[in-house]
């Protein structure tokens, strides 16, 4: 992982389950996760408005497009 | 309408022989749901909704304020999720009790990730009004029902990363009406509060983008400013366009007018 150019992390009223007292690695890593979670099913929602496909496609093809986003951004 | 939680005996019998099994019947029971089509609202519906909004959204310190609550409760939204799309580490979000509003994220020294935190920048004030002509569509083709749970889904997701407890408070309880809404089992509700929300993030939306580009200082045109070289007034030049042709596309979905496209 390359330099953090923007730092402005807020540890404040941190949830229980992302609660970090032993400094691990990856502090609010729970709440990342679930928050795209959320994003998917929306997108999913929204693919599947305008498309009309079923469940299965919409989550491949969300699943595939925000996991090769994410995976350019980490580079 | 279907039911999202089915026969409780047929649930727990089913859990216990193949929880993977009722997991993926209860999320495929979820996406049925979420995805129901009624009726679309009448133009009754539409030219009301619209009355209500512009109450609500012309000055006015009490009226105001709830509908700016919605309105920023979107712009960090629309910063989180595409930082999150990105591959930012979106660490925060704080919603202030003046209506304004700060995400907070990290990301890693690479040009596709600095592309990613100008476009996240840009989102903000974009969000609102491709949040309210996305409600209005959905609304128009009849489908309030999952306008109504997208905007839910957006204010939970929103809960994880409160890291206020007044923006915990607003969430939850933006999610709790929200859900009542989809609950309520009266005829039209959801046409109408869809309707509604789609006029008031339209309009709130086309605000913002005036107020920011007459008055840039301190707002995310200057951050953008400040990444890019391009003058701030360029930016909120681009949001007022998108919000214009956003507010249009309400309307024409909203009155039927036929001119556009419509699945």
């Amino acid at each position: 992982m390359g330099r953090e150019v923007y730092d402005a992390e807020d540890r404040s009223l941190r949830p229980w389950w992302d609660a970090n007292p032993t400094g691990g690695s990856r502090p609010g890593f729970l709440s990342a996760s679930l928050f795209r979670i959320c994003t998917a099913w929306i997108m999913m929602l929204v693919l599947g408005s305008i498309t009309g496909w079923g469940l299965l496609v919409c989550f491949a093809i969300v699943f595939v497009v925000t996991v090769l986003l994410y995976w350019f951004g980490q580079r | 309408m279907a039911s999202l939680f089915g026969d409780h005996a047929g649930v727990a019998e089913t859990a216990f022989n193949d929880p993977f099994g009722e997991l993926s019947g209860l999320v495929n029971r979820a996406w049925d749901y979420a995805t129901a089509r009624g009726e679309p609202p009448s133009l009754w519906v539409a030219g009301t909704t619209l009355g209500l909004a512009l109450i609500l959204v012309v000055p006015g310190p009490v009226r105001r304020r709830g509908v700016n609550y919605l309105d920023t409760l979107v712009h960090e939204w629309g910063h989180a999720v595409v930082g999150a799309l990105f591959g930012h580490a979106v660490s925060g979000v704080r919603l202030h009790s003046d209506a304004s509003g700060r995400t907070m994220r990290r990301y890693v020294s690479n040009s596709f990730a600095w592309i990613g935190s100008q476009v996240s920048s840009w989102s903000g004030y974009a969000a609102p009004a491709v949040m309210g002509t996305l409600t209005a569509w959905l609304t128009s083709t009849g489908r309030a029902i999952t306008a109504l749970w997208i905007v839910a889904t957006l204010a939970l997701s929103l809960l994880l990363l409160a890291r206020t407890v007044f923006t915990a408070a607003l969430v939850l309880a933006t999610h709790g009406v929200l859900v009542a809404l989809l609950l309520v089992d009266v005829p039209d509700v959801q046409a109408w509060c869809s309707a509604l929300i789609a006029w008031c993030l339209v309009l709130s939306a086309a605000r913002g983008a005036w107020l920011v580009t007459l008055s840039p200082t301190g707002s995310d045109a200057e951050n953008l400013r400040d990444e890019t070289g391009i003058p701030a007034r360029f930016w909120g030049v681009s949001w007022i366009t998108l919000t214009a042709v956003g507010a249009w596309m309400t309307v024409v979905y909203l009155f039927d007018l036929a001119i556009w496209p419509k699945a």
